[in-house]
């Protein structure tokens, strides 16, 4: 193919290193390609010289390349219509791999020499495709931002062509409230502590952000706290979900661990994990594959019945009834900015009354006991709340 | 395991071992050990093509197929080869993933196969017209 020499460039800007083989027959017809800086990029066979290939490349967003390997989105197309409006033709050396000669074409000339065929589609299982981030980049992006870095990468079948809510709801929310509960975070101090990130769609990618309180030189003690959450996610045994157990204050993670097990089986789905601790510059890793899963949930069903969360919450009275065979209350919670509403423990009944409870005004620490059981086949998640104590903050 | 020396997950966990007939273009009129070199292999030097797809060798899983893949070939200047062979592979030759809309199987060979292990079923010239 003769590409005019105006669009000649003398060095070739582009370091790019092949990361998927999207569509191969003998010779390698369409790539994946990346920069160094995480962009990627497709990458056409258009011919092959004495000892040389000459291939077609052009940017492309994630969302089109979730197009494109979906089968819907035909690859004369991607070129045509290119993200960046300009195409590279590249000579590579098939000896060694290093670019010979570059040419930088803009789209609308690119369209009267556009060699691909207007019927090549390309369709792939979703996941064939790699996480976007590899290692280097988390830890250089946790050293980067000064941050616990705790990348997820959820794949599922029902997440092709975009994010359903329940990816969210089910098992990114469950993931920060396990982290809360290990690192103790405040939920009024949420936002100044954990951030998302890194949002990537192929299935969902998404890096959460948690601050640390580490110097140059030593690790606050976040990154030991946070490394159980890898733990959890890798736990096979009965021993091992004991062993975190054990470590932990108080049992109410476990609820969101038990919706994201069974979430990961309904859904057919697989959650990979990094921790990245900055300061170490070492990453943890968990695969939950609906395997690994469907044998947690067993150990869960047996040995979990119930989970008893104790927690301390911050709010005021809404509502008392203690006239009633089964004393109830309903509260505010500052923290969560939610109405709470529940039993009222019998041994509390006689401070209540005798206690002047000012309802809406005054603030409280109350102490309440919550009796969670997962759900199973047959029964939909319960949780049963009890204040079993109360005091004026 | 592998004839190769694979990269790090390869080949995929949707590769499987098959049974039943596949075609490859070799260069002569007969097989032999050169005609079974993935690409990875073929440019062992060019770190563009260290994938776990550059190390499996490329088969179709009818002459059609591979008959369109020869001429998509040619129109870039390759010739893949001048024969078509058909072999008979069985599950103990290793694994394969193979790709619906073209017909080309990757295959990563196991280390015990060998070459006097394959059953030709037959051998034709190709030409690119």
């Amino acid at each position: 193919m003769e590409i005019d020499i105006k669009y000649k460039i003398p060095f070739n800007p582009l370091k790019l290193e092949v990361i998927e083989l999207l569509d191969i027959q003998d010779i390698p017809i369409l790539i994946l390609e990346r920069d160094t800086s995480g962009q990627l990029y497709l990458s056409y066979l258009v011919e092959f010289k004495d000892n040389s290939e000459l291939r077609i490349v052009t940017a492309i967003s994630q969302n089109r390349l979730t197009e494109i390997i979906s089968g819907n989105f035909a690859i004369r197309d991607a070129f045509n219509f290119s993200e960046t409006e300009t195409i590279y033709f590249i000579e590579f050396d098939l000896e060694k791999g290093n670019p010979l000669e570059t040419y930088l074409v803009p789209s609308h000339e690119f369209v009267r020499i556009n060699p691909i065929d207007k019927d090549y589609f390309v369709q792939m299982p979703f996941n064939n495709l790699l996480p976007v981030l590899n290692k280097t980049e988390l830890i250089n992006y946790a050293i980067q931002k000064n941050k616990l870095i705790i990348d997820l990468y959820l794949k599922s079948e029902h997440l092709v062509n975009n994010v359903k809510p329940w990816a969210f709801n089910r098992v990114i929310n469950p993931i920060v409230e396990i982290i809360k509960s290990f690192v103790e975070i405040d939920q009024r101090n949420i936002d100044r502590h954990i951030a998302y990130s890194n949002f990537r769609q192929s299935s969902l990618g998404v890096t959460i952000e948690v601050s640390h309180s580490a110097d140059l030189f030593s690790e606050g003690p976040e990154a030991k706290k946070l490394i159980k959450l890898i733990s959890l996610l890798n736990a096979e045994t009965k021993e091992d979900l004991e062993a975190i157990i054990q470590t932990t204050k108080n049992e109410g993670y476990l609820k969101f661990y038990s919706r994201i097990i069974r979430t990961i089986i309904d859904k057919n789905a697989s959650l990979s994990s990094a921790f990245v601790n900055p300061i170490s510059r070492e990453i943890s890793e968990s695969k939950l594959t609906k395997l690994r899963a469907d044998v947690i949930k067993k150990i869960i069903d047996e040995t979990l019945q119930e989970i008893i969360d104790i927690e301390e919450i911050e709010g005021y009275f809404l509502e008392i009834d203690i006239d009633i065979s089964e004393p109830s209350f309903k509260i505010f919670s500052l923290e969560d900015d939610a109405t709470l509403k529940g039993k009222i423990d019998h041994s509390l009944l006689e401070k209540l009354k005798n206690d002047k409870i000012n309802i809406g005004k005054e603030n409280y620490i109350f102490t309440v006991k919550t009796i969670y059981i997962p759900e199973t086949t047959l029964k939909p998640e319960e949780s049963k709340r009890y204040l079993i104590d109360y005091k004026q903050n | 395991m592998y004839k190769e020396q694979l990269p790090e997950n390869c080949p995929p966990k949707t590769a499987v071992e098959i049974e039943g007939n596949l075609f490859r273009i070799i260069k002569e009129n007969g097989i032999n050990d050169d005609d079974f070199i993935p690409y990875a292999r073929q440019f062992h030097n060019n770190p563009r093509y260290q994938q776990c797809k550059c190390f499996a060798v490329s088969f179709y899983n009818s002459a059609n197929s591979a008959l369109l893949s020869f001429r998509n070939a040619l129109k870039r200047n390759k010739i893949l080869g001048k024969y078509l062979v058909e072999i008979e592979f069985k599950k103990e030759f290793g694994k394969s993933e193979i790709t619906k809309r073209t017909g080309h199987v990757s295959f990563w060979f196991y280390k015990k196969c060998n070459l006097d292990d394959l059953s030709i079923i037959g051998i034709n010239g190709l030409n690119g017209n």
